[in-house]
């Protein structure tokens, strides 16, 4: 028997706000003539599509889909704790897998990607998948934008607390979009890596990033953000200035174009074309670490030159740069709690390099061709990179009297340049496993950017999606393209920040009084957790009543507390990711096995309440020095 | 040496060292023309050869055995033997056919295709026999029901395999798992029920 469960299915799919807007959109045209419902064998709905020839393909068994369902999990499918599936049909699979996949409770661990959204809606309206769409687990793509599906897909996916996915392919989808889903997994196969580098970088630097937002924020709230810039360089070139060794090559080329083209340059060739006599017009530096900072020592009383930094940057570099500052933000650390107190930051990408960061800046401001120079991404003519920076300082640093520069630097390239490529002239150049991710990534980005993307650096490895042009014949053929940069940077600084201090140093407050509850909370609970250890360690959660089982409640929901405040686990987990990651997985672990003694939940609480007691009093320091500092500069607060 | 056919001693004069087993096959095959059977096999010292394998028949030497045994049916036996044989074939085709079925909803095409062939020459085995029932149950399928039966079988394997060539050009795969796993397995469990009931009656 069919009927129509579109309506409760409509109301259940309004917690999908975008695909419930565009699932309503479609609604108006949707024309179900080639997606051919009928009953099968046993009753259930099964699905046929008819492609533009008349070929009728079956979507799902005509016997008993939800059977066949249940093998292909079952086939497919190993406990794993997400699980992407490339398909929807009618929702058959889905639901198999959901009966399967563990609950972890901290986010999307399901995600569908289906290709054609009339697929969907033929399943809206022909079965009750309510309670497929209340499931808090999750997410759904619809459409087949490769590249969005994949971005969004990289968003909403918690690589800490992974343990294992499972892709599962709908067939009869994939024989219809084969290419689509090869490139889609070629993405995603793409962001994973990225995503679990960046995973690593957290868990190696996070505590960098996090404290230098906090020493950051009192000066850097003030700063204009960088989305005054978009748009406001629309068709004009841009320059991005990277810092490979073959920036020697062409670098005077730039003064013809000095107030012509908008130059960004990346931090570690500032200093180097200082010494040349260029100035950019902006210099971008990104990185948490203090030796990046000495890129901008010696040269501090610059004033001309813009710099965009964002939170995490290091402080020093504030502290010493002399010159207008403008913020923007990577999307993470404090910006998703602070971005609505003031105007807003500018979101820029930033990966690894940030020559990643140059780029998307420059392409955010709509300026079209986007030029490379210094862009190598290789070890060219025997070198790292180009003179000046710190980098190169520090190889000299490590000089003695029985080596030289060319000795040192041969010895570095030969033990990093795991990858061969031949350039433009012929010639072997050698890169290592970072610069190939970074040139992947780049080659991935010029692919999706409207703006023509050319390679000026005579040099390097860069080959795909840009145009090849010396930077003599880029400025040749763009000049006329120009215009007078220093007028648009002036309009920047011209009118005040919004910024609403009060609330940030409310915000700040709060976070303090959150963090010290907390604490108060678990001295509270330890005698508790002492007593239950001693007496009902070695018992299952089932097998206790009465002031136990209140007790353990009072342990676990503290924990649980701590674990599902959002604001409390950010701040943690970049503090201390490689402890919130473990401890993620020992829960999915405790949670999946049925046999789990008192005492097992007690030792993951406990171990929680400790780190957590670490974690606040470093993050008590970092709040109290960021109020001070607030209330000293901006704030009358009545303490 | 003791040369029989089916068992019986056989008195077969002229026998040198240069005649072979091939020759012997052929001789007793001559003599029994007329008669509706046919050498199928002969087993020399226990050991035994197709008829058919008239190469390896040729080139073995008939004084170099102590016992020939040349063995012969009538295309009844052949088809009684098979009806004999058909139950674990057919449960083996249905296991087959659920293997087949399954690789196909996973998208393991190829690996399908490759068993597929075994399934396809299954059933035409399965309806060379049924087709030869009347030869081998001659009284039986005189009654009308079982004919109906019979009938219904045939055509049955025809329509269904006709459907998965055309699921199959279609690129329709779950629909060719679906005729696979539920149409022939259905025509292999009636087509068992059907020879059970036959040699019972």
């Amino acid at each position: 028997m069919l009927s129509d469960y579109l309506q409760s299915n409509l109301n259940c799919l309004s917690s999908y706000s975008g695909v419930f807007d565009f699932v309503n959109k479609l609604l108006k045209v949707y024309n179900s003539n080639n997606y051919i419902v009928s009953e099968a064998k046993n009753g259930e709905v099964t699905l046929g599509f008819k492609d533009s020839s008349g070929r009728l393909i079956s979507y799902h068994s005509k016997y008993n889909p939800s059977f066949e369902a249940n093998q292909v999990v079952d086939n497919l499918y190993e406990k794993e704790s997400h699980a992407v599936i490339l398909g929807f049909g009618l929702g058959y699979i889905t639901e198999s897998i959901l009966k399967k996949l563990p609950n972890k409770g901290f986010g999307k661990q399901l995600f569908i990607i289906e290709p054609d959204p009339f697929i969907f809606i033929t399943a809206l309206k022909n079965r009750d998948l309510t309670k497929l769409l209340k499931d808090n687990r999750v997410e759904i793509y619809l459409g087949n934008d490769v590249d969005s599906i994949g971005e969004k897909w990289n968003a909403d996916f918690d690589w800490s607390v992974v343990d294992g996915l499972s892709i599962i392919e709908h067939q009869p989808t994939k024989t219809r979009f084969n290419q689509f889903f090869s490139k889609l997994m070629e993405k995603m196969r793409y962001l994973a890596n990225r995503s679990r580098g960046n995973l690593i970088t957290l868990m190696g630097v996070g505590d960098e990033f996090h404290r230098n937002n906090f020493i950051n924020l009192p000066e850097a709230f003030g700063f204009p953000g960088v989305e005054r810039l978009f748009d406001k360089f629309i068709d004009i070139p841009a320059i991005v200035v990277a810092a490979g060794p073959s920036l020697d090559k062409n670098l005077d080329e730039l003064k013809r174009v000095k107030d012509k083209f908008l130059i960004i340059a990346v931090d570690t060739a500032y200093r180097h074309m200082l010494s040349n006599g260029i100035k950019p017009d902006i210099v971008c530096a990104a990185d948490s670490s203090y030796e990046n900072s000495l890129d901008f020592v010696g040269v501090e009383d610059e004033k001309e030159v813009i710099l965009a930094g964002e939170l995490m940057t290091h402080p020093d570099i504030y502290k010493i740069f002399r010159g207008p500052k403008l913020i923007t933000t990577f999307g993470g650390g404090l910006y998703p709690q602070i971005s609505n107190l003031r105007e807003p930051f500018g979101k820029l990408i930033c990966w690894g390099s940030v020559a990643t960061m140059a780029f998307d800046l420059a392409r955010k401001t709509g300026a079209n061709p986007i030029v490379f120079i210094g862009f190598d991404l290789s070890f060219s003519d025997g070198k790292l990179h180009t003179k000046g920076s710190y980098s190169e300082d520090i190889l000299y640093e490590g000089l003695h009297s029985f080596s030289s520069i060319e000795n040192e630097t041969a010895n570095y390239i030969s033990e990093r340049g795991r990858f061969q490529f031949l350039d433009d002239y012929g010639n072997v150049v050698y890169t290592d496993n970072n610069m190939k991710s970074y040139k992947n990534w780049f080659e991935d980005q010029f692919q999706h950017t409207q703006a023509k993307i050319i390679n000026a650096t005579e040099g390097g490895i860069v080959n795909k999606y840009v145009v090849k042009m010396t930077l003599s014949e880029t400025i040749d053929k763009y000049f006329d393209k120009g215009c007078n940069i220093s007028n648009i940077l002036k309009e920047t600084f011209a009118y005040p920040v919004k910024a609403d201090y009060k609330s940030l140093y409310r915000f700040l407050s709060s976070m303090k009084e959150l963090i010290k509850g907390f604490e108060k909370k678990i001295s509270l609970v330890r005698p508790i957790y002492s007593s239950l250890k001693e007496r009902v360690a070695d018992r299952e959660v089932k097998e206790i009543k009465g002031k136990d089982s209140e007790q353990l409640g009072l342990v676990i929901g503290l924990h649980d507390q701590i674990c599902e405040n959002s604001s409390i686990i950010q701040w943690f987990a970049a503090l201390n990711a490689k402890y919130v990651t473990k401890h993620s997985l020992e829960v999915i672990r405790l949670r999946n096995n049925a046999n789990v003694k008192i005492g097992q939940w007690l030792d993951v609480a406990n171990r929680l309440f400790f780190a957590y007691e670490n974690f606040a009093t470093y993050q008590l320091k970092l709040l109290d020095k960021a109020m001070f500092d607030l209330s000293e500069k901006y704030v009358k607060i009545n303490m | 040496m003791i040369i029989t056919l089916n068992s019986n001693p056989l008195d077969i004069s002229g026998i040198d060292d240069n005649v072979n087993v091939l020759e012997l096959v052929n001789l007793v095959e001559d003599s029994l023309k007329g008669s509706g059977a046919t050498v199928m096999r002969v087993v020399l010292d226990g050991k035994e050869y197709s008829a058919e394998d008239t190469e390896k028949l040729e080139n073995l030497k008939l004084i170099d055995y102590e016992k020939a045994d040349v063995i012969s049916e009538t295309a009844a036996d052949v088809i009684q033997d098979a009806f004999c044989d058909s139950p674990d074939i057919l449960i083996h085709l249905e296991e087959v056919a659920k293997n087949i079925s399954s690789e196909l909803r996973l998208g393991k095409i190829k690996e399908a295709m490759e068993k597929y062939l075994e399934l396809v020459n299954g059933l035409e085995w399965f309806i060379t026999i049924i087709n030869g029932a009347d030869l081998a149950f001659a009284k039986k399928m005189a009654d009308s029901s079982y004919e109906n039966e019979r009938q219904e079988l045939i055509s049955k394997v025809k329509e269904q395999i006709s459907a998965a060539e055309a699921a199959q050009e279609s690129e329709d795969w779950v629909g060719v798992a679906d005729i696979v796993e539920y149409e022939f397995c259905e025509i292999f469990n009636n087509g068992r029920n059907f020879i059970a009931k036959l040699m019972k009656a």
